[in-house]
């Protein structure tokens, strides 16, 4: 078997005229060496765009997105790992204030006790404060690693005479107050000539001290 | 023009299209178009059968309106001739060995030829029928590239058909030399030429530009010319067979032809002869070169087999596999994008403000520092008050309560009898309750010999072991559900609303207005039952009724009026005092005559307008009637409600009246 003459012309294979040529017919016609030419300019123009206008974008919303899962799951975190015992706490401390400095906790201390009697008919009302002791170094170490600060705590010596159930709005009111953390000694004696208590307690707040500072 | 054959129905790629359209068309229905250019294509619609075919309509449509049209006429076949430009023709001299192996050798050359560049579907060769351009057996080879930009018209199931096949079917039948010709058109400049000469046959398609400011026939000319030498021809031949061949020719004629396809007088007529000599071609020997198809046909098979393997077919068309890469590409890069967009659009809708999230929670986790560190380094007194009051039977009276953290918590007082049971009784059971209740641990208790009333003089010690854990109490012992005027007198039937308000004054004194907001200051329910609870744990005996919520300081105002129980050494107060129906029981021998209900309904039967004209005084004076007239036994239903609403007007009126 041998080929017949062959005439066809495979260069002639263009486009059949009933259109104008497309943007791949002009294509099509390029030599090799521009269609190689330009494509390797779109694809670099397509790279550098894409690098530098588009991916950027899509790193801006993966490190916020990352940040945001950091926070839920810090916070799915504290959740899970809240013991029950702690749970009974803060239901039964009621709410509280991050300690403050040593001034802001003096003057919130005493705030909260003249506003808590203040409401109450008492008498023989008395209220002494003074510093109290440290609390161990390992104490509130969240809060205070890194700051050079210690916890301390201020203490208010209160007295009055009261109802029992004035005296027990009392206590309710300064446990309850988020600037009194604790009460730490309590003393209540019925009176004997009238239906009143003689009320002694002592309360406290926790402070924030700087560096070195002594005592 | 006859034929034997039978039409090729639409190809399967079309029946799996519509199901409408697999049920009415006819496959026995052919049409045949070709463009017209600007859209519109010259149609006709042909009718097969019996080996002959016949011309049902022609038109001349838009590409909008022919698949209707082609539709409504139900051809089931359908071809669109494809214009000698967008095609490649090859023939080849076959040798004389068994039909099988011609074909063998015949794809053989054809894919030596084109070197894959067309896809199989796109091409056709087969031996031509033998005797068809001469005594020679030839073999043909038609191919329709990709890369031709020849249009199919809108639809499925078009076959193309090459242009110069129209040449090889006006061939005479019979015949034993080649009836040369040629079919060229200006629009595309396609020409396609079939000669005879020493060389053997030459079928030819080709496009030719005008070049030069030729004509168009001097164009087509010398096309003829070059095809009439390279078929054997000497040059003054091969320029006598182009100017006979391009006699009667005229240069305004859009599509110019020689031969049969030349009978018409007009463009028109040479344009249906095409289309007429294309329907035969389908329906004749040359069947085989009209099967060219736009994209391969695929036998879907069902399930995901099929699927796999149409996707592979449609993958091996290097067009749509060019689209697949550059769309995969873009996916690509587009993907990771699109999902960090969403990713964060999910994050912001479930957390709209991070950064004050994360300061609160910040604050939170020092705040649980806080109480953590407070858990060890404090108590919660209130809630420590509140468990030891309901700790505590209703005959102890408390002294003094000492509590100081980390130490053990002191608790001086008395311990009356009450009932049938002893002071002692009354401490023994104090120290059950405060072991039960699991707060208090390591309790020792003193008590002095009792006085000549039965009471006894009692201090007790105890650990505080779990200060924060809640503790359970009974209803009947927790003085935050059952108030002590409850366990004394029984409960108060009440509108909620009311209940709720009174248990608030329960927990605090009346001369003490502050106390229900401190109680809302307090951060859970425990405070509430402490802080009531501590008020009646710390309660002395009450001295007037100035130290008892509405309720009990009626009740022991009405105590008050009847018999002193100081001889049977029972205080003189509300607390410790029995409700009358308890005195046979208790052995109090004081008997008690049981009133009629219908003559206790009557004697605190108020109007209301003598309710509105009572001061507080006399309101209370009679709220206290009233409860103690709904304590009486043997009620009935109606005596009850009447009673109810009388204690509801008189306790409104007391806190209404000045």
């Amino acid at each position: 078997m041998s080929g017949m003459p062959m005439t066809r012309d495979d260069s002639s294979m263009a486009a059949s005229g009933e259109t104008k040529p497309s943007l791949a017919a002009r294509w099509n016609a390029l030599p090799a060496r521009w269609k190689w030419i330009s494509a390797a300019a779109a694809v670099t123009i397509a790279f550098i765009a894409y690098t530098d206008l588009v991916w950027p974008i899509a790193e801006r919303w993966n490190t916020e997105s990352a940040r945001i899962e950091k926070i839920l799951d810090r916070a799915e975190g504290n959740v899970a790992q809240l013991p029950p015992s702690l749970e009974a706490a803060v239901e039964a401390l009621g709410p509280i204030q991050v300690p403050r400095t040593e001034a802001e906790g003096s003057l919130a201390l005493a705030e909260a006790i003249t506003s808590a009697i203040g409401n109450q008919p008492v008498a023989n009302f008395s209220f002494d404060a003074r510093a109290g002791s440290r609390l161990p170094p390992a104490a509130l170490r969240e809060i205070v690693s890194g700051t050079g600060q210690r916890v301390e705590r201020v203490v208010g010596e209160v007295g009055f005479t009261a109802t029992p159930e004035q005296a027990a709005a009392i206590i309710a009111e300064l446990e309850s107050s988020p600037e009194i953390e604790s009460i730490s000694r309590l003393r209540m004696v019925r009176s004997q000539s009238d239906r009143k208590v003689d009320v002694k307690m002592t309360v406290e707040a926790w402070i924030l001290t700087g560096r070195g500072r002594g005592r | 023009m006859s034929s034997t054959a039978e039409p090729v129905p639409l190809n399967r790629q079309t029946k799996t299209s519509s199901r409408r359209r697999r049920t009415t068309l006819d496959p026995s229905i052919l049409a045949v178009v070709r463009s017209a250019g600007e859209g519109s294509w010259d149609s006709i619609v042909a009718e097969t059968g019996g080996g002959t075919v016949r011309i049902r309509e022609r038109r001349r449509l838009a590409a909008e309106a022919l698949e209707a049209w082609l539709d409504a006429e139900r051809a089931g076949v359908r071809l669109a001739i494809v214009p000698s430009a967008a095609t490649i023709c090859r023939m080849f001299r076959l040798p004389g060995v068994a039909p099988e192996q011609v074909r063998q050798a015949l794809r053989l050359q054809a894919e030596t030829h084109l070197l894959g560049g067309v896809p199989r579907h796109r091409t056709a060769v087969a031996p031509l029928p033998l005797g068809m351009l001469g005594p020679d057996p030839v073999g043909l080879l038609l191919a329709w590239p990709e890369q031709s930009h020849a249009a199919m018209p809108p639809g499925h199931g078009w076959r193309a058909v090459p242009e110069v096949l129209a040449l090889l079917e006006t061939q005479p039948s019979g015949g034993s030399s080649v009836e040369p010709g040629f079919i060229a058109d200006e629009r595309d400049g396609s020409i396609g030429v079939l000669l005879s000469g020493p060389s053997g046959p030459l079928l030819r398609a080709t496009c030719e530009a005008d070049e030069g400011g030729d004509s168009w026939l001097a164009t087509v000319r010398r096309a003829l010319v070059e095809t009439a030498m390279a078929a054997g021809h000497e040059a003054t031949d091969a320029a006598a067979i182009a100017d006979r061949l391009l006699a009667g020719v005229s240069a305004r004629d859009g599509l110019v032809c020689s031969g049969p396809l030349a009978a018409g007088a007009s463009s028109q007529d040479r344009i249906d002869a095409l289309l007429l000599a294309a329907a035969n071609a389908a329906t004749g020997p040359l069947r085989e070169f009209t099967e060219i198809l736009d994209r391969p046909e695929v036998e879907t098979r069902p399930g995901f087999a099929g699927l796999v393997e149409s996707s592979l077919a449609k993958l091996s068309e290097p067009a749509f596999a060019i689209r697949f890469a550059i769309a995969a590409i873009l996916v690509a890069m587009a993907l990771p994008v699109a999902a960090a967009g969403l990713r964060v659009a999910i994050l912001r809708a479930k957390l709209p403000d991070p950064a004050a999230f994360e300061t609160s929670m910040q604050e939170s986790e020092r705040q649980l520092a806080v109480y953590r560190e407070l858990e060890a380094q404090a108590w919660p007194f209130m809630k420590v008050l509140g468990d030891l009051s309901n700790c505590m039977p209703e005959a102890i009276e408390v002294e003094s309560i000492v509590m100081g953290h980390g130490e053990p918590i002191t608790i001086r007082g008395i311990a009356k009898p009450e009932n049938d049971q002893t002071g002692a009784d009354a401490i023994l059971e104090m120290e059950r309750r405060m072991r039960a209740c699991g707060i208090f641990d390591k309790i020792t208790k003193r008590w002095d010999p009792p006085d000549g009333r039965g009471v006894y003089e009692f201090s007790l010690s105890a650990d505080v072991a779990r200060p924060t854990r809640p503790a359970r109490f009974s209803e009947a012992e927790d003085f935050a559900v059952t108030s002590l005027a409850e366990r004394r007198y029984g409960p108060a039937a009440k509108p909620a609303t009311d209940r709720a308000s009174d248990d608030s004054t329960r927990a605090a004194a009346p001369d003490a207005p502050d106390a229900p907001s401190t109680t809302e200051r307090e951060p859970a329910a425990t405070s509430r039952r402490a802080s009531a609870g501590a008020s009646r744990a710390a309660t002395p005996p009450p001295a007037d009724q100035d130290a008892t919520s509405p309720e009990p300081r009626d009740s022991v105002a009405n105590a008050a009026e009847e018999p002193s129980a100081a001889g049977s050494g029972l205080p003189d107060r509300g607390i410790g005092r029995r409700r009358p129906n308890d005195d046979g029981a208790t052995g109090g021998g004081r008997e008690v005559a049981v009133p009629d209900p219908s003559t206790t309904v009557a004697a605190v039967d108020f109007s209301d307008a003598e309710i509105e004209a009572m001061s507080k005084a006399e309101a209370q004076t009679a709220l206290g009637k009233v409860a103690r007239a709904r304590q009486s036994p043997g009620l009935d239903d109606a005596a009850k409600e009447r009673l109810r609403t009388l204690f509801d007007k008189l306790l409104r009126r007391v806190r209404e009246a000045p």
